[in-house]
This record gives C-alpha cells, structure tokens and sequence, in this order.
C-alpha cells in the first residue's frame, strides 16, 4: 500500500555519503509506489548547487533523476539565504520554500527519516 | 496487553451486550474468544520495532549508541533490528571492535536483526565468511530499507 514518506536531509555532499544515500533512498521508496517528500535543510541546500555532470559520485545527477520519478523536492529558503544560495544556483525545478512546508510535509506522512549526523 | 471487561455499568444501563475482545497495545483488537496461538502472535505482533540505520563505522559513538539502543529496546519488550549502510557495515565484521565484539552476537542471541548492505560489503572488500555469523546481507539494500522503513519498523533512529 502507498504511504508517504518524508526523508530531512541535513549535509551537504562529499563529506559523507549521506546526500546520496537520502536521495537514493527517495528514488527507490519511489518507485515502490510511495508518496516521497525530500526536504533539503542546513548544509542539504548544497546537494542541489551541484549542476555539472562529476566524473564520480553526483547528487545533484540524483536529484534530477528523483525529479523526473516524482519526489518532492524543497530547499529551506533561510538555509539557502544563510548560504548565498538563490533560486538560479540551484537545479531547476525544485522550490525555496518557508520550515512550515516540511512541517506540513511531516504531518502528512507516514514515517519520516532524518539524515543529519 | 489487558482484555477488556465482559461487564461495564454504563454497557448494562444502555442494555447493550459487551463481546469479550483482546487489546494489545492498543493496537490490535479481536472480537471473540482468540486462542492461545492467536493470542501468543498478536502480542509478538504488538511489540513495537525500532529500526536502528547505522552509517557510521565501530569506533565512534555512533556504533556504541546503536548497540547500546537496540539491547535496550529489547529490555524494555520491544523487537530491534540495526540496519548498516555505508561505513556502518564495519561493524558486523568478525574481530576486534573494543566492547561491541561481544555486544553484537548478544543483540543478535536475544532477538535483535542485523543486516548489512550488499554494495557497501563489496566496496569495503568484505566477503560474508568474514562477518559476524547470523548478520544478514542485504543484496537490495536500499530496496529492503524502504520496505523496513514504510512496512515494518515502527521508529527509525539514524545515526
């Protein structure tokens, strides 16, 4: 049965491989006909500043690719302000957006997991 | 796990009839009389789960903290499985690993799961004859997480 998942993802990518492992987990929760939610939070607003194809791992390819399946995807617009990170720096398609939608987001859904150590 | 009254005032003054039920944890409810069986799988049923995701490898306090909540969900009634991923799958392999070498084979001898993600076994060189007997190998890791997160677990902790 389809259920709503919401995945928090904290860090931000090549420091561990927790950017890639959010949004690996999101595209497969995907397609086993979940609902997926992917909100990108504190150094998370840097996973979706990686644009350029990587001749090793790339979160940013992945994002794309939970897009195109999909996932919800939303950035934390004071993180990203923190950050000098505006809408253009950022893969299209995915939103700066107030804490209240992941608030919403977790009201929502059935389980949510944080990636954030 | 308390069975509810087959008697109530408040019942009698409406002159309604109570059918005998079984509670567990308030999560599940059976009209009837269940048998011993029925009874002994809904309160294994009931037992909540935690899921406990790893990432981290043995060394820090990330893998003592998972043993650590894991034996203690179990002491308090509950089932617990640890799920590695990524430098997690360190700790399910044999040899020395300080004061968790001995606490990984008493999660698993008391109950507790553990599996560990085929891809990240492989990217760490490590070969099943090399783990913990009983750790599970999960060939479709992220595919199994999903379905332990969505269907099984009750809680996840990730650390």
């Amino acid at each position: 049965m389809a259920k709503t998942l919401t995945i928090l993802l904290n860090r931000g990518p090549y420091v561990s491989e927790y950017a890639d492992l959010a949004a690996r987990l999101a595209i497969k929760a995907k397609e086993k006909g979940h609902n997926v939610n992917l909100y990108l939070y504190v150094d998370g607003v840097w996973a979706p500043h990686i644009k350029a194809e990587k001749p090793h791992a790339n979160v940013g390819q992945r994002l794309r690719e939970a897009l195109e399946k999909g996932v919800n995807v939303k950035i934390c617009n004071r993180c990203a302000e923190a950050r000098d990170v505006v809408a253009a720096d950022v893969i299209d398609g995915i939103p700066l957006v107030g804490l209240f939608d992941f608030i919403d987001w977790i009201k929502e859904s059935d389980k949510v997991v944080t990636f954030t150590g | 796990m308390r069975f509810l009254p087959l008697y109530s005032p408040e019942a009698d003054a409406l002159g309604a009839e109570l059918a005998p039920a079984l509670v567990v944890n308030r999560k599940n409810l059976v009209e009837g009389v269940p048998s011993v069986e029925e009874i002994k799988e809904l309160v294994e049923n009931s037992r909540s789960r935690l899921g406990v995701l790893l990432m981290k490898a043995p060394g820090g306090e990330e893998a003592e903290n998972a043993l650590t909540l894991a034996l203690e969900a179990l002491d308090q009634g509950n089932r617990a499985d640890i799920f590695c991923l990524s430098d997690g799958v360190w700790l399910t392999k044999q040899g020395p690993k300080g004061p968790l070498e001995k606490r990984l084979p008493q999660f698993m001898g008391r109950g507790g799961k553990v599996w560990a993600s085929g891809e990240h076994l492989k990217a760490a060189g490590l070969t099943k004859e090399r783990l913990v007997p009983q750790v599970e190998v999960a060939d479709d890791a992220l595919g199994d997480l999903v379905d332990m997160i969505m269907d099984q677990w009750d809680k996840v902790v990730v650390l």
